[in-house]
This record gives C-alpha cells, structure tokens and sequence, in this order.
C-alpha cells in the first residue's frame, strides 16, 4: 500500500488512528505491529514472511548480543553480530542481486544459468537495514536489546517508515518505542508534514513526472538539446518532491502516533558542492553507511590512501543499494569519485568562490547523476548525454521543446521555488506577523485543505501515480 | 479557550477531512455505468483466497474505491481545471484547443509498427479485393481528423504527427484509383465547421464532403447541400475528448441531422446478424444518453446490413471504424445492400463473407488516426 491513494487516506489511516487511540498504552505497539503487516501484505501477501523473519532473526540476535555482552563474551557478541548481517545480507542478496550476478556471470563465462526471476519484495532494502543496525547498536552499547517482541516488531514494521524510508536507526527511536506520549500539537505537526507531503508527491512530482516519462520515452537521436534538459530537470525534480513527500509523509504520520523521526531531506539542491548534497539528500541512508561501514572501516582516520579506499567502498555500496543494475553502481561510483576530488582537491576552491559557482557546478553534476540513474540501461544513457550535448544532431530546440517548455514553464517556476526554503520562510514570516494565533491556524488549515481536496481530485483521477522505489 | 483551538483545530480539520470522506463514501451508492466516462466502473471485487494471494483482489479493490469514490465526476474537472490554469495544455492525449476545440494529441513518437503492419494489410486486402472484383469497385477513404484539418487550433507549437505523410504513404501503395482523396475535398471547405469541438468524429458536414470525395472517385452523381434539409437533433453534445478533458468552460457540439428533399425508400437494417432490426439508419435512443455520437447506425457494433429499396445488384462490403456512421446514410440507397463491418468487433473472415454474401463493392473506411493503431485491421487478411 502507498500512502498516496484513496485506500490509504479514506480506509486504512482511518480505521488506524482509530483503533490506535481507542485502545490503552500498552496495546498501541501491538495495535502497530498487526495494521503494519497488513499494510505491507496488501501489496505483498506472501513476502510479509520474509520481513517477519528478518525481524525474528534480530529480536533474538539482540538478545543473545546482549546476554554475551553481560557475561563479557565479547567474541562470541561479535559472532552474533556477523551472524545478523550474514542472514540479512544474504536475504537482500539473494532477492535482489541474485539475478543481476547471475547475468553478469552468465555474460562474463558465456553460461546459460537460468534466472530466478523473483519479484523483489518491496522495502526490503529499508528493513534489513533497519534490523542490521538495531543488533549493531545493541552490540556497541547504543542501545539497550528489545525484550517485547510486539514492540520489536513494530520498529520493524512500522507503516511510516516500511516501504520507502527513511531508515530509522534503532537508537534513535528505542526510548519512544515504549515511552512515547501522543498529543495534540504533535499531531498537528504529523498533519501539516503529512499534507505537505501528499501535496509533494502527489500535486508536484506526478505532474512533472509526466514530462519526464513522455520525454524519456522518446527517441533520443532526435531529441533536441532543450528538450532533452527539460526532461532531466523535470526528473530532477520528480524524484526529489517524490522522495521527500515520501519521508515528509513518514514522519508526519509518525508525529500522529508520538514517534520523531530523523529529518531524511533538507533543501539538497540548495548545495554548494556534491559533499554538502549528500548531506542534504536521503539523510538516513548516507547516517547509515558512514555509521556501520564508513567509520569502521577507519573514516578519515586512516592513510590518505585508505580514506580513498573507504569513500570508494561507501559510495559502490551506496549504488548499488539503489537497484540491481549497473546503472547503479556507476552512479555510487559517480558520486564516489566526486567526494574524494571534492575531500583533496575541490573543497577548498570552493569555498573560496563565490556561492553561484558552487550552485552552478553542484546541479550540473546533480543532473548529470541523474541520467546515470534514470536509465537501467547504460547505452539509453548513453545516447541521452549525447542529446544534451547536442552530440545526436538534433539541433538546439525545436517546436516540441517550446511546448514543452512554455506548458511547463509556471509548474517550474513553482517546483524551483519549492524546492528552495523560501515557502517556508516566508509563511514562518506571514504567520509571526498575524496578530491572532486562531487567525494564523485558519490560515494554516485553509491552505491544508485546499492540498488535500486538489490531492484527492488527482487520486480520482489516477492518471499518473508512480512508486519509484521498487528497486531500491 | 483560544489556546485549545489554536491546540486542536488542526487535528480536528484532518480526522473531519478523512473520517467525513470515508463515511461519505461508505454510505454514497455503487454506480455501473458512467455517462461522462462512457464506460462501466469497477464495482467491488468477488473476495477468494486466491485473488488475494496473487494480488489480483487488492488491486481490484483499489480500482473499484477509485471509480466509486463520491463526486467522482467533480474532482475530475477540478483536477483537469488546475491543470490548465498550471499553463498545461493538454491532459490524457486530448489537446486543450483554441476557441473551445478540444484537439487529439498524437505526437510522431506515439507511431509505432502498427501503423507500418496496418498500411501492409489494407494494402494487400484492396489487391485481393481489385483482383476479385476490379479496380473500379474497390476504394479506400481515410478520413482526415481534426488535428490536420483544423490544426489551427491547437495549442501554439503543440507536436502532432505527420498526417498528410501517413495519407501520402497510403496513396502510393495503394493500387490505382483505389485512394479517395477526403483530404483534398475536405481541405477545400477548410474553415466550415467540419469536426466537433468536443469529439473526435466528423460532423455530419465533413462527413457530407467525405461521401462527395467517395462519390466523385466513383464517377457517380454527387448530391449537393442544396438537396437537403438540416435538422438539429441535439444541442447538448459532449464528446469522446471531452471525457479525457473535462473543462467547466466547454460549450456542448450540435448534432445536425441531413434529411434529402426527395424522400428515400425506406431501409432495413440489421445488426450483428439478428440481434436486433430497425427501419431507420438513426437511432434516437442515445440523443438522452452521453454517447450521442451512436445516434448515427447505434454507434459501434461488429456487423451491421442495411437493405434499401433500390434493388440494383450492389452490395457493398464497407470496412470501417464510426467515421462511417455519419457518412453512410448519405449513399445509403446507392446500393442494394451495405455490409458494414467492425473489425475490432467482427470475428468471422472476410474472404469467406465476400463470396458468401456476393458483394460486389468494397469500401475501406477509417479515420487516420484510429487506422494508425487499430489492432483489427490485420483481421484484413483471414
């Protein structure tokens, strides 16, 4: 189930919040854990059984980390430790990657081993993660084991979070797992980041997702130099008011029921360098890789050649947690090969330019990551570079791009715009200076609801309502 | 007191929005049909365990919420409103045209083989078919839409596809003197009203010039506007792009009826061999419905036979798509008997239909921008 449709907003949501404020305290994890599984089932009815297992696999693995730990077996806590990892690992591994080397063998040697052809589950990338890290940070102290299976498994499972992050780290959650308190101003802040979400989604990325997928689709030797930029800054924006309404709408929903999760996005193409995005973009991930492979690798303790051995294995690993393809991997090491020129080299310079250099250099790597993304297939993107440089002899523009461009130009100006802190300063701003609270609230509210109803009326019509996430 | 608003009126505002909506919709009756999408909405899935557990039953489920939901209909045009007003022009492949026109959108990249597949089948089909019953008694007519005839009116620099190119593919293919020009007549009346604003059909006009091109390609008597009288039938006209294009400021078409001065013999007219049988080439029933268009021969159906009075030996094996439908009564009684067959709907062969029914003539008729994709035209060829 996705957040983004009529089932979830007018039957799911509904009979949850419910359900989760009619019962008492103590039932609230387990009311969780149980509308969780049928939030993931409904779409996954079978592999429910996998993310049961993975989150069985931890609950005991953090127990006995902790009992060994106690009893001052560190060696043997290590060995549970590795153990969680290898069953995760290899979980993810072999519903995800399992086909993708099985292609590279089968190309590399000339072999013919059959496909597995498995439907990837969905989320699972988020949820073994999730799970690594709970026994990870009962291992190194950060948190104490979980001993309510029932709360246990809503951490695991629980629907904000569940299909496409962000990644919350055990630690940061354990102590509202079992102490939260709901009230009022905390779900008035769930409601205006879950409308701000849905409006993310629903209203800004689908509506210029359509440009993209009309202008990916067609034949890039013939795509103009301007068509073919106004497609990647149309999936430039797409993916990141998908990705961010997603989290927004996490952690809204989130505050409904007392949990504060980490922030997953924070203006990121506001960047001045490609260091600075990553800092910016998709936040929970890059947390996880620098807490549990960056540092433990060494970090930036370590020889110069070490920290470049370290980004490099970061930044692969980063990739190809993106999907099962070598777009992918190309992508990590992309951006693997930026940060380490940026570490040695660039950073300095940069800081020393003046701020629209930065601006300039970061979105036009941003974009160029973007078509390394956007298309599985490497030769695609291959020609779609070329139709960007005017390498494809198409010309600068023509009478499709000025279409294009004149019918998008407003929703640009408003996706720029959005994308910047700029609404939201000038509403802090328009909100302190009203002088009654009540007037400022109806205010608020009035802008919610003219969010949702235009949400709805795109939900009813369901001409475009993509969930880009099915390979991560 | 003024704390405790400004505290709860945000979480009362959202649980009245979802919980208001949800019972809302709980309560608001299951629809079948819908007259402004012109199709049957999902109605609520037969639960087993087996739609469950492949999916099919909560994807169904999904369907049917979204095809039910209250005020359906309203939070269309709403969503369709805020796309023009964003400077969109044009929403589901339907072009929001100048002075009201609601315009197809059908870009070169939406061509696939299908076109190149469908030109090979009607040219072979018209081979065998001159080869059987001569040259003279086998033509093609590809009606020309709207986008090239009135393109106009479409947006500023909205892409379109080369129709003229498709046309002029077709003709030299095709064998010759089997291509009817309808282009080139209609072209010539370039400015009248020739296509509905808010449907992809012909109006009865353009479908008037259309039988003038077939009639004159033929070398028979063509009549004139002079030798009918015009009757409007409906003034509450909403079309197929309209549906994909709900926008609150469109103006509904006019249906206008042809009636020739010297009244006809009367006609029989049978569909789907029995299924039903009529006396009129008209069906007034669908004028209360949306579809009005099916006023012309009930709109689509996979065979119908029209009998005239005028016994004359000539049968007419007309393949066509609902182009044909306004055009037909005007040649009517020129043959003794009109074979007008669907494809997309007929399942028998044509090569056994031809002998079986001793049709003399044969008449293709498609509008271009159907022929380019339409899936029953390889049917040609059984």
């Amino acid at each position: 189930m996705v957040f983004s449709s009529l089932l979830f907003l007018f039957l799911f949501l509904p009979v949850v919040l419910l359900l989760y404020f009619a019962v008492p305290r103590s039932w609230r994890n387990g009311i969780l854990f149980f509308v969780s599984l049928i939030f993931y089932a409904w779409g996954e009815p079978v592999y429910v059984v996998l993310m049961l297992f993975s989150t069985l696999v931890d609950y005991t693995h953090g127990l006995w980390v902790e009992k060994f730990k106690e009893r001052g077996n560190i060696r043997a806590a290590k060995g549970m430790v590795l153990s969680s990892m290898i069953i995760n690992l290899a979980l993810l591994g072999f519903f995800k990657y399992a086909d993708f080397l099985i292609g590279n063998v089968n190309g590399l040697f000339g072999l013919n081993i059959p496909l597995l052809h498995l439907a990837l589950p969905i989320g699972i990338s988020f949820y073994t993660f999730q799970t690594m890290s709970y026994t990870i940070d009962v291992y190194r102290g950060e948190a104490r084991a979980q001993r309510n299976i029932i709360s246990f498994g809503a951490y695991v499972a629980l629907f904000p979070q569940l299909i496409a992050g962000p990644i919350v780290q055990y630690k940061t959650i354990a102590e509202q797992l079992n102490h939260r308190q709901e009230d009022a101003s905390q779900f008035s802040e769930g409601v205006s980041r879950f409308m701000t979400g849905l409006g993310k989604k629903v209203l800004l990325a689908n509506n210029i997702g359509m440009v993209w997928d009309s202008i990916s689709g067609m034949d890039h030797g013939s795509l103009p130099v301007l068509t073919a930029w106004i497609g990647i800054l149309a999936f430039a924006f797409q993916i990141y008011f998908d990705f961010s309404g997603y989290s927004d709408m996490a952690i809204g929903l989130g505050h409904m029921f007392g949990f504060r999760f980490l922030e997953n996005f924070n203006y990121p193409y506001l960047s001045k360098s490609i260091t600075e995005f990553w800092r910016r973009w998709h936040i929970s991930l890059g947390t996880w890789f620098r807490e549990n492979v960056y540092i433990p690798l060494g970090g930036n303790r370590v020889s110069v050649a070490k920290q470049v051995r370290n980004l490099a294995v970061v930044w692969m690993l980063t990739g190809i947690w993106h999907g099962a393809s070598w777009n992918f991997l190309l992508w990590g090491g992309y951006f693997g090969v930026l940060l380490i020129l940026e570490k040695f080299l660039l950073l300095k310079f940069l800081k020393k330019a003046p701020g629209w250099v930065g601006h300039v250099y970061t979105l036009f790597l941003v974009l160029v990551s973007w078509v390394i993304f956007a298309f599985d297939d490497l030769s695609r993107g291959m020609t779609y570079f070329q139709a960007m440089f005017g390498l494809n002899g198409a010309g600068f523009l023509n009478g499709e791009s000025v279409y294009y461009l004149y019918t998008n130009l407003l929703l640009f100006l408003i996706l720029g715009i959005a994308a910047t802190s700029l609404g939201k300063n000038l509403a802090g701003k328009l909100l302190e200076r009203m002088k009654s609270p009540v007037a400022g609230k109806v205010l608020q509210n009035a802008f919610f609801i003219g969010i949702f109803f235009l949400s709805v009326s795109y939900l009813v019509d369901a001409s475009y309502n993509p969930f880009l996430y099915f390979r991560f | 007191m003024k704390q405790k608003i400004v505290k709860w009126m945000t979480p009362v505002v959202f649980l009245v929005l979802i919980f208001g909506m949800a019972v809302a919709n709980l309560l608001s009756p299951t629809r079948g049909f819908s007259e402004s999408e012109n199709r049957y909405l999902k109605t609520m899935p037969k639960f087993s365990w087996k739609t469950l557990l492949d999916g099919t039953f909560t994807a169904d489920f999904e369907k049917f919420l979204t095809d039910q939901f209250i005020g359906r209909d309203s939070f269309i045009g709403v969503k369709t409103e805020s796309e023009y007003l964003l400077g969109k022009r044009d929403t589901n492949s339907v072009y929001f045209g100048k002075r009201g026109y609601l315009l197809e959108k059908k870009t070169s990249h939406d061509l696939d083989e299908q076109l190149e597949k469908n030109l090979g089948y009607l040219d072979e089909f018209t081979e065998r078919a001159a080869a059987e019953l001569g040259a003279d008694h086998v033509r093609v007519l590809m009606a020309p839409t709207a986008s090239l005839l009135e393109a106009d009116k479409l947006p500023a620099y909205a892409p379109i596809y080369d129709q003229q190119a498709v046309l002029d593919e077709l003709e030299s293919r095709l064998p010759e003197g089997v291509y009817v020009d309808a282009a080139g007549v209609l072209q010539a009346h370039a400015g009248e009203e020739l296509y509905y604003r808010t449907d992809h059909h012909w109006t009865t006009l353009g479908a008037f010039y259309g039988y003038q091109a077939y009639m004159q390609s033929l070398g028979l008597p063509v009549k004139q506007p002079s030798d009918f009288t015009t009757e409007v039938v409906s003034e509450s006209f909403y079309g197929t792009h309209y549906s994909k294009a709900r926008l609150v400021t469109t103006r509904p078409d006019r249906i206008i009826r042809w009636l020739p001065q010297t009244p006809q013999g009367g006609f029989q007219v049978d569909y789907n061999g029995g299924q039903k049988q009529g006396d009129s080439l008209y069906d007034e029933s669908f004028l209360s419905k949306r579809d009005k268009y099916s006023y012309f021969l009930g709109g689509n159906n996979a065979l119908v036979t029209i009998r005239s009075s005028n016994l004359n030996g000539k049968r007419l094996l007309l393949v066509k798509d609902s182009y044909a439908h306004s055009m037909v009564p005007f040649f009517a009684d020129e043959y003794e008997s009109i074979h007008m067959v669907d494809l997309r709907y007929y399942n028998g062969k044509l090569s056994e239909y031809i002998p079986q029914e001793g049709i003399t003539d044969v008449l293709v008729l498609y509008n271009t921008t159907t022929f380019t994709s339409d899936i029953g035209v390889p049917k040609m060829a059984l």
